[in-house]
Protein backbone atom coordinates (compact mmCIF):
# COMPACT_ATOMS: atom_id res chain seq x y z
CA UNK A 1 0.00 0.00 0.00
CA UNK A 2 2.94 2.17 0.93
CA UNK A 3 4.07 1.89 -2.81
CA UNK A 4 0.79 3.31 -4.11
CA UNK A 5 0.55 6.11 -2.00
CA UNK A 6 4.21 7.93 -2.56
CA UNK A 7 3.46 11.16 -4.38
CA UNK A 8 0.03 12.17 -2.93
CA UNK A 9 -1.92 11.49 0.25
CA UNK A 10 -4.95 9.47 0.32
CA UNK A 11 -7.73 11.32 1.33
CA UNK A 12 -10.97 10.48 2.94
CA UNK A 13 -14.53 12.07 4.04
CA UNK A 14 -15.97 11.82 7.38
CA UNK A 15 -19.71 12.97 7.39
CA UNK A 16 -20.99 14.47 10.86
CA UNK A 17 -24.72 13.91 12.27
CA UNK A 18 -25.65 17.01 10.46
CA UNK A 19 -24.26 16.41 7.37
CA UNK A 20 -21.32 18.51 7.53
CA UNK A 21 -18.19 17.07 5.80
CA UNK A 22 -14.70 16.69 7.02
CA UNK A 23 -11.56 16.25 4.46
CA UNK A 24 -9.26 14.60 6.00
CA UNK A 25 -6.11 12.65 5.65
CA UNK A 26 -6.61 8.57 5.80
CA UNK A 27 -3.68 8.51 7.55
CA UNK A 28 -5.09 10.20 10.53
CA UNK A 29 -8.23 8.12 10.88
CA UNK A 30 -6.27 4.88 11.35
CA UNK A 31 -5.87 5.98 14.84
CA UNK A 32 -9.26 4.74 15.17
CA UNK A 33 -10.16 1.17 15.13
CA UNK A 34 -13.48 1.74 13.72
CA UNK A 35 -12.38 3.58 10.75
CA UNK A 36 -9.07 1.44 9.96
CA UNK A 37 -11.02 -1.58 9.63
CA UNK A 38 -13.50 0.11 7.53
CA UNK A 39 -10.88 1.74 5.32
CA UNK A 40 -8.98 -1.60 5.40
CA UNK A 41 -11.82 -3.83 4.11
CA UNK A 42 -14.00 -1.72 1.93
CA UNK A 43 -11.95 0.99 0.41
CA UNK A 44 -14.43 3.36 1.12
CA UNK A 45 -13.30 7.17 0.37
CA UNK A 46 -16.51 8.44 2.27
CA UNK A 47 -18.16 7.36 5.83
CA UNK A 48 -21.33 8.70 6.77
CA UNK A 49 -21.23 9.05 11.08
CA UNK A 50 -24.66 10.30 11.76
CA UNK A 51 -24.46 9.06 15.51
CA UNK A 52 -21.95 11.84 15.94
CA UNK A 53 -22.39 15.74 15.84
CA UNK A 54 -20.13 17.77 13.86
CA UNK A 55 -19.02 19.85 16.74
CA UNK A 56 -17.92 16.16 18.23
CA UNK A 57 -16.26 15.31 15.20
CA UNK A 58 -14.47 18.64 15.33
CA UNK A 59 -12.96 17.79 18.80
CA UNK A 60 -12.14 14.81 17.66
CA UNK A 61 -10.14 15.68 14.37
CA UNK A 62 -8.15 18.20 16.58
CA UNK A 63 -6.79 15.29 18.95
CA UNK A 64 -6.13 13.09 15.86
CA UNK A 65 -3.67 15.79 14.36
CA UNK A 66 -2.34 16.76 17.89
CA UNK A 67 -1.57 12.83 17.74
CA UNK A 68 -0.27 12.61 14.55
CA UNK A 69 2.11 14.94 15.51
CA UNK A 70 3.30 14.09 19.02
CA UNK A 71 6.83 13.53 19.18
CA UNK A 72 9.58 12.49 22.21
CA UNK A 73 10.35 16.39 22.18
CA UNK A 74 6.66 17.87 22.07
CA UNK A 75 5.22 15.61 24.65
CA UNK A 76 4.77 18.70 27.35
CA UNK A 77 3.06 20.53 24.85
CA UNK A 78 1.18 17.35 24.17
CA UNK A 79 0.22 17.09 27.42
CA UNK A 80 -1.49 20.50 27.80
CA UNK A 81 -3.40 19.87 24.63
CA UNK A 82 -5.00 16.83 26.35
CA UNK A 83 -5.94 19.03 29.47
CA UNK A 84 -7.44 21.62 27.30
CA UNK A 85 -8.94 18.92 25.06
CA UNK A 86 -11.27 18.31 28.24
CA UNK A 87 -11.65 21.59 29.24
CA UNK A 88 -15.08 21.85 28.12
CA UNK A 89 -18.74 21.69 29.21
CA UNK A 90 -19.27 18.90 31.08
CA UNK A 91 -22.55 17.66 28.28
CA UNK A 92 -19.74 18.15 25.33
CA UNK A 93 -17.30 15.93 27.37
CA UNK A 94 -19.99 13.06 27.37
CA UNK A 95 -20.74 13.47 24.01
CA UNK A 96 -17.28 13.55 22.86
CA UNK A 97 -16.70 9.80 24.83
CA UNK A 98 -19.63 8.61 23.54
CA UNK A 99 -17.86 9.00 19.87
CA UNK A 100 -14.62 8.33 21.51
CA UNK A 101 -15.54 4.78 22.52
CA UNK A 102 -17.43 4.52 19.40
CA UNK A 103 -14.78 4.81 17.47
CA UNK A 104 -12.47 2.78 19.08
CA UNK A 105 -9.63 5.33 19.98
CA UNK A 106 -8.26 3.67 23.05
CA UNK A 107 -5.71 6.06 24.36
CA UNK A 108 -8.05 8.88 24.31
CA UNK A 109 -10.91 6.74 26.03
CA UNK A 110 -9.03 6.56 28.94
CA UNK A 111 -8.02 10.26 29.11
CA UNK A 112 -11.82 10.94 28.38
CA UNK A 113 -13.44 8.34 31.16
CA UNK A 114 -10.92 9.73 33.50
CA UNK A 115 -11.73 13.73 32.84
CA UNK A 116 -15.10 12.36 33.37
CA UNK A 117 -14.68 10.80 36.79
CA UNK A 118 -12.92 13.57 38.24
CA UNK A 119 -15.86 16.38 37.85
CA UNK A 120 -18.14 13.60 39.17
CA UNK A 121 -16.53 12.45 42.31
CA UNK A 122 -17.89 15.14 44.48
CA UNK A 123 -21.16 15.68 42.75
CA UNK A 124 -24.22 14.42 44.72
CA UNK A 125 -26.70 11.87 43.32
CA UNK A 126 -29.01 14.71 42.36
CA UNK A 127 -26.66 16.43 40.28
CA UNK A 128 -25.21 13.29 38.84
CA UNK A 129 -28.89 12.11 37.83
CA UNK A 130 -29.16 15.56 36.04
CA UNK A 131 -25.64 15.51 34.35
CA UNK A 132 -26.69 11.74 32.60
CA UNK A 133 -30.53 12.74 32.25
CA UNK A 134 -31.40 10.06 34.31
CA UNK A 135 -34.63 9.96 35.89
CA UNK A 136 -34.44 7.85 39.33
CA UNK A 137 -36.66 5.08 38.77
CA UNK A 138 -36.61 3.75 42.41
CA UNK A 139 -39.88 3.87 44.41
CA UNK A 140 -40.34 6.98 46.82
CA UNK A 141 -39.54 4.02 49.92
CA UNK A 142 -36.79 3.17 48.74
CA UNK A 143 -35.26 6.88 47.52
CA UNK A 144 -35.95 7.92 51.35
CA UNK A 145 -34.68 4.39 52.67
CA UNK A 146 -31.47 5.57 50.83
CA UNK A 147 -31.45 9.10 52.47
CA UNK A 148 -31.35 7.29 55.70
CA UNK A 149 -29.37 4.97 54.83
CA UNK A 150 -26.59 7.00 52.83
CA UNK A 151 -27.03 10.58 53.45
CA UNK A 152 -24.24 11.67 52.39
CA UNK A 153 -24.78 10.39 49.01
CA UNK A 154 -27.24 13.32 48.99
CA UNK A 155 -25.39 16.06 50.44
CA UNK A 156 -22.18 16.14 47.64
CA UNK A 157 -21.90 18.81 45.23
CA UNK A 158 -25.14 19.76 44.21
CA UNK A 159 -23.73 21.64 41.51
CA UNK A 160 -25.62 20.02 38.25
CA UNK A 161 -24.65 22.47 35.90
CA UNK A 162 -22.83 20.70 33.06
CA UNK A 163 -20.32 23.39 33.26
CA UNK B 1 -28.05 11.07 25.72
CA UNK B 2 -31.05 9.12 27.60
CA UNK B 3 -29.34 5.50 27.63
CA UNK B 4 -25.74 6.05 28.37
CA UNK B 5 -23.44 3.58 27.11
CA UNK B 6 -23.28 1.01 29.82
CA UNK B 7 -19.58 -0.09 28.92
CA UNK B 8 -18.44 3.43 29.07
CA UNK B 9 -19.99 4.18 31.77
CA UNK B 10 -18.47 0.93 33.72
CA UNK B 11 -14.87 2.73 32.63
CA UNK B 12 -15.96 5.89 34.14
CA UNK B 13 -17.03 4.96 37.23
CA UNK B 14 -14.11 2.47 38.31
CA UNK B 15 -12.01 5.74 38.41
CA UNK B 16 -14.31 7.05 40.91
CA UNK B 17 -12.43 6.85 44.67
CA UNK B 18 -14.71 3.62 46.22
CA UNK B 19 -17.10 5.98 48.21
CA UNK B 20 -18.04 8.10 45.01
CA UNK B 21 -18.90 4.65 43.01
CA UNK B 22 -20.74 2.99 45.75
CA UNK B 23 -22.76 6.30 46.14
CA UNK B 24 -23.78 6.01 42.65
CA UNK B 25 -25.80 3.09 43.49
CA UNK B 26 -28.53 5.45 44.82
CA UNK B 27 -28.65 6.81 41.27
CA UNK B 28 -30.80 4.06 39.26
CA UNK B 29 -31.89 0.47 39.05
CA UNK B 30 -28.99 0.29 35.85
CA UNK B 31 -26.42 2.01 37.87
CA UNK B 32 -27.01 -0.15 40.82
CA UNK B 33 -26.83 -3.48 39.26
CA UNK B 34 -23.62 -2.28 37.03
CA UNK B 35 -21.96 -1.39 40.19
CA UNK B 36 -22.95 -4.16 42.42
CA UNK B 37 -21.81 -6.50 39.23
CA UNK B 38 -18.59 -9.06 39.79
CA UNK B 39 -17.85 -7.76 36.56
CA UNK B 40 -17.69 -3.85 38.03
CA UNK B 41 -15.57 -4.71 40.91
CA UNK B 42 -12.81 -6.86 38.87
CA UNK B 43 -12.68 -3.70 36.81
CA UNK B 44 -12.57 -1.25 39.86
CA UNK B 45 -9.98 -3.69 41.27
CA UNK B 46 -7.69 -3.68 38.46
CA UNK B 47 -7.77 -0.24 38.00
CA UNK B 48 -6.83 0.40 41.39
CA UNK B 49 -4.20 -1.73 41.64
CA UNK B 50 -2.59 -0.63 38.11
CA UNK B 51 -3.09 3.04 38.93
CA UNK B 52 -1.71 2.51 43.09
CA UNK B 53 -5.38 4.29 43.97
CA UNK B 54 -8.08 3.46 47.20
CA UNK B 55 -5.09 2.12 49.31
CA UNK B 56 -6.32 1.95 52.32
CA UNK B 57 -4.33 1.83 56.49
CA UNK B 58 -6.85 -0.63 58.39
CA UNK B 59 -6.15 -0.13 62.25
CA UNK B 60 -7.62 -2.24 64.88
CA UNK B 61 -8.10 -1.30 68.62
CA UNK B 62 -7.34 -4.41 70.75
CA UNK B 63 -9.34 -3.74 73.53
CA UNK B 64 -9.06 -6.14 76.59
CA UNK B 65 -11.77 -5.76 78.31
CA UNK B 66 -14.69 -6.62 76.20
CA UNK B 67 -15.63 -3.13 75.01
CA UNK B 68 -14.09 -3.67 71.75
CA UNK B 69 -17.25 -3.91 69.39
CA UNK B 70 -16.66 -1.63 66.76
CA UNK B 71 -12.68 -2.16 66.94
CA UNK B 72 -11.43 -1.57 63.32
CA UNK B 73 -10.65 1.24 61.61
CA UNK B 74 -9.83 2.37 58.13
CA UNK B 75 -7.71 5.54 57.24
CA UNK B 76 -7.36 6.46 53.28
CA UNK B 77 -3.96 7.08 52.03
CA UNK B 78 -5.15 9.89 50.32
CA UNK B 79 -5.95 11.49 53.02
CA UNK B 80 -2.56 11.08 55.36
CA UNK B 81 -1.34 14.82 53.44
CA UNK B 82 -4.03 16.79 55.44
CA UNK B 83 -3.27 18.16 58.35
CA UNK B 84 -6.11 16.57 60.57
CA UNK B 85 -6.57 12.58 59.94
CA UNK B 86 -10.21 11.16 61.29
CA UNK B 87 -9.57 7.29 60.42
CA UNK B 88 -13.05 5.99 59.74
CA UNK B 89 -14.84 3.29 62.63
CA UNK B 90 -16.37 0.77 60.42
CA UNK B 91 -18.58 -2.45 62.36
CA UNK B 92 -17.17 -5.64 62.68
CA UNK B 93 -19.36 -8.49 60.98
CA UNK B 94 -17.60 -10.38 63.70
CA UNK B 95 -18.28 -8.76 66.94
CA UNK B 96 -17.88 -10.36 69.94
CA UNK B 97 -18.13 -9.29 73.93
CA UNK B 98 -15.09 -11.44 74.47
CA UNK B 99 -12.68 -11.98 72.07
CA UNK B 100 -10.94 -9.29 69.64
CA UNK B 101 -11.21 -9.85 65.90
CA UNK B 102 -7.77 -10.65 63.99
CA UNK B 103 -7.00 -9.39 60.75
CA UNK B 104 -5.43 -13.28 58.68
CA UNK B 105 -5.06 -12.13 55.48
CA UNK B 106 -5.95 -9.01 53.19
CA UNK B 107 -6.09 -9.02 49.17
CA UNK B 108 -7.22 -6.67 46.66
CA UNK B 109 -9.51 -4.78 48.93
CA UNK B 110 -11.07 -8.23 51.21
CA UNK B 111 -9.51 -8.99 54.64
CA UNK B 112 -9.91 -12.41 56.01
CA UNK B 113 -10.74 -11.87 59.33
CA UNK B 114 -11.42 -14.01 62.92
CA UNK B 115 -12.49 -13.57 66.07
CA UNK B 116 -12.06 -17.38 67.43
CA UNK B 117 -10.33 -20.25 65.86
CA UNK B 118 -13.73 -21.34 64.95
CA UNK B 119 -15.53 -17.97 63.62
CA UNK B 120 -13.59 -17.04 60.01
CA UNK B 121 -15.09 -14.30 57.42
CA UNK B 122 -14.33 -12.73 54.42
CA UNK B 123 -15.10 -8.97 54.78
CA UNK B 124 -15.38 -6.04 52.11
CA UNK B 125 -14.92 -2.73 54.85
CA UNK B 126 -15.84 -0.79 51.93
CA UNK B 127 -19.44 -2.05 51.18
CA UNK B 128 -19.73 -3.52 54.72
CA UNK B 129 -20.43 -6.43 52.82
CA UNK B 130 -19.00 -10.57 54.58
CA UNK B 131 -19.08 -13.60 54.20
CA UNK B 132 -18.79 -16.10 57.27
CA UNK B 133 -16.63 -19.13 55.92
CA UNK B 134 -17.52 -22.67 57.93
CA UNK B 135 -14.56 -23.46 59.72
CA UNK B 136 -13.76 -27.61 59.99
CA UNK B 137 -13.01 -28.59 63.15
CA UNK B 138 -9.61 -30.02 63.96
CA UNK B 139 -9.62 -32.88 66.07
CA UNK B 140 -6.28 -34.63 66.55
CA UNK B 141 -3.96 -32.43 68.73
CA UNK B 142 -2.34 -30.15 66.87
CA UNK B 143 1.22 -27.68 66.83
CA UNK B 144 -0.48 -24.77 65.34
CA UNK B 145 -2.91 -23.98 62.79
CA UNK B 146 -1.85 -20.82 59.88
CA UNK B 147 -4.39 -19.48 57.76
CA UNK B 148 -3.80 -17.42 54.52
CA UNK B 149 -6.11 -15.39 51.80
CA UNK B 150 -5.47 -14.31 48.65
CA UNK B 151 -6.16 -14.20 44.61
CA UNK B 152 -5.62 -17.38 42.75
CA UNK B 153 -5.18 -15.55 39.10
CA UNK B 154 -5.26 -18.82 36.74
CA UNK B 155 -8.72 -19.66 38.16
CA UNK B 156 -10.20 -16.46 38.97
CA UNK B 157 -11.29 -17.05 42.56
CA UNK B 158 -10.26 -16.06 45.86
CA UNK B 159 -8.58 -19.08 48.35
CA UNK B 160 -8.24 -19.04 52.11
CA UNK B 161 -5.74 -21.81 53.22
CA UNK B 162 -5.68 -23.13 56.25
CA UNK B 163 -2.45 -25.09 57.15
CA UNK B 164 -2.38 -27.27 60.18
CA UNK B 165 0.45 -29.06 61.54
CA UNK B 166 0.93 -31.98 63.56
CA UNK B 167 3.56 -33.86 65.72
CA UNK B 168 4.58 -37.26 64.31
CA UNK B 169 5.42 -38.98 67.46
CA UNK B 170 8.10 -41.83 66.12
CA UNK B 171 10.78 -39.49 65.32
CA UNK B 172 11.95 -36.80 66.61
CA UNK B 173 11.50 -33.47 64.67
CA UNK B 174 9.12 -35.12 62.30
CA UNK B 175 5.76 -33.79 61.47
CA UNK B 176 2.89 -34.05 58.90
CA UNK B 177 0.66 -30.86 57.87
CA UNK B 178 -3.09 -30.78 56.82
CA UNK B 179 -3.80 -28.26 53.88
CA UNK B 180 -7.37 -27.32 53.41
CA UNK B 181 -8.29 -24.54 50.71
CA UNK B 182 -11.61 -22.67 50.59
CA UNK B 183 -12.59 -21.60 47.52
CA UNK B 184 -14.78 -18.61 47.14
CA UNK B 185 -15.94 -19.62 43.84
CA UNK B 186 -17.33 -22.89 44.81
CA UNK B 187 -17.47 -21.96 48.62
CA UNK B 188 -16.16 -25.23 49.92
CA UNK B 189 -13.48 -26.68 52.00
CA UNK B 190 -11.19 -29.07 49.55
CA UNK B 191 -8.26 -30.94 50.91
CA UNK B 192 -4.90 -30.36 49.50
CA UNK B 193 -3.62 -34.44 48.99
CA UNK B 194 -0.01 -32.77 48.37
CA UNK B 195 2.26 -33.30 51.47
CA UNK B 196 3.59 -30.30 52.68
CA UNK B 197 7.17 -31.10 53.51
CA UNK B 198 7.78 -27.79 55.14
CA UNK B 199 7.12 -27.10 58.95
CA UNK B 200 5.70 -23.25 59.58
CA UNK B 201 7.91 -21.90 62.22
CA UNK B 202 5.54 -19.29 63.71
CA UNK B 203 2.34 -19.77 65.58
CA UNK B 204 -0.30 -17.47 64.16
CA UNK B 205 1.69 -15.61 61.99
CA UNK B 206 -0.99 -15.57 58.22
CA UNK B 207 0.51 -16.00 55.22
CA UNK B 208 1.85 -13.19 53.06
CA UNK B 209 0.24 -12.80 50.08
CA UNK B 210 2.52 -11.84 46.88
CA UNK B 211 2.13 -12.51 43.05
CA UNK B 212 -0.56 -14.93 42.85
CA UNK B 213 0.79 -17.38 46.23
CA UNK B 214 1.31 -17.07 49.78
CA UNK B 215 4.22 -17.14 52.01
CA UNK B 216 5.95 -18.11 55.40
CA UNK B 217 8.51 -18.88 56.78
CA UNK B 218 9.38 -22.54 57.69
CA UNK B 219 12.44 -24.94 58.33
CA UNK B 220 12.81 -28.20 56.85
CA UNK B 221 12.11 -30.11 60.68
CA UNK B 222 10.05 -29.02 63.69
CA UNK B 223 11.93 -28.06 66.33
CA UNK B 224 11.16 -25.84 69.31
CA UNK B 225 12.42 -23.25 69.78
CA UNK B 226 13.19 -23.12 66.03
CA UNK B 227 16.22 -20.36 65.78
CA UNK B 228 18.80 -23.42 65.44
CA UNK B 229 17.50 -24.23 62.08
CA UNK B 230 18.25 -22.50 58.63
CA UNK B 231 14.92 -20.60 58.14
CA UNK B 232 13.46 -20.78 54.56
CA UNK B 233 10.41 -19.37 53.00
CA UNK B 234 7.89 -21.97 51.61
CA UNK B 235 5.52 -20.27 48.52
CA UNK B 236 1.73 -21.63 48.12
CA UNK B 237 0.89 -20.97 44.60
CA UNK B 238 -2.90 -20.77 44.73
CA UNK B 239 -3.01 -21.43 41.11
CA UNK B 240 -1.63 -25.27 41.67
CA UNK B 241 -2.35 -25.63 45.38
CA UNK B 242 1.43 -26.56 45.76
CA UNK B 243 4.06 -25.36 48.05
CA UNK B 244 7.37 -25.09 47.10
CA UNK B 245 10.45 -23.52 48.69
CA UNK B 246 11.60 -20.54 47.29
CA UNK B 247 14.67 -18.52 47.58
CA UNK B 248 15.39 -16.40 50.41
CA UNK B 249 16.57 -12.47 50.41
CA UNK B 250 20.81 -12.61 50.89
CA UNK B 251 21.52 -10.46 54.09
Amino acid sequence: MASSTTGEKKILTLKGGDNEEFILEESLVLQSELLKNMVKEERVSSIPLPSIKSKTLVKIIEYLKKHAELTPSNKEEFKNFEKEFVNVVLEELLDITVAVNYLKINGLLEFCCQAVADRIKDKSVEAVRKIFRIESDFTPEEESEFRKETPEAFEGDLDDTTN
Amino acid sequence: MSTFPLDVLAEILCRLPVDCALRCRCVSRSWRALIDSAEFAKLHVNYSVKTNSNLRLMLRKVDYFGYGKRCFYSLDFDSLNSRVVTPKELTNPLMSSEINTKILGSCNGLLLISNTVDEIALWNPSTGKYKKIPVVGITENHVHVNFGFGYDVTNDDYKVVRIVQFEKGSEKGSFHSDVMVFSLRSSCWRRVEEELPYYLRYEDQPGTYLNGSLHWIASAKMERPANKLEPLIVAFDLGTEMGTRTASPLY
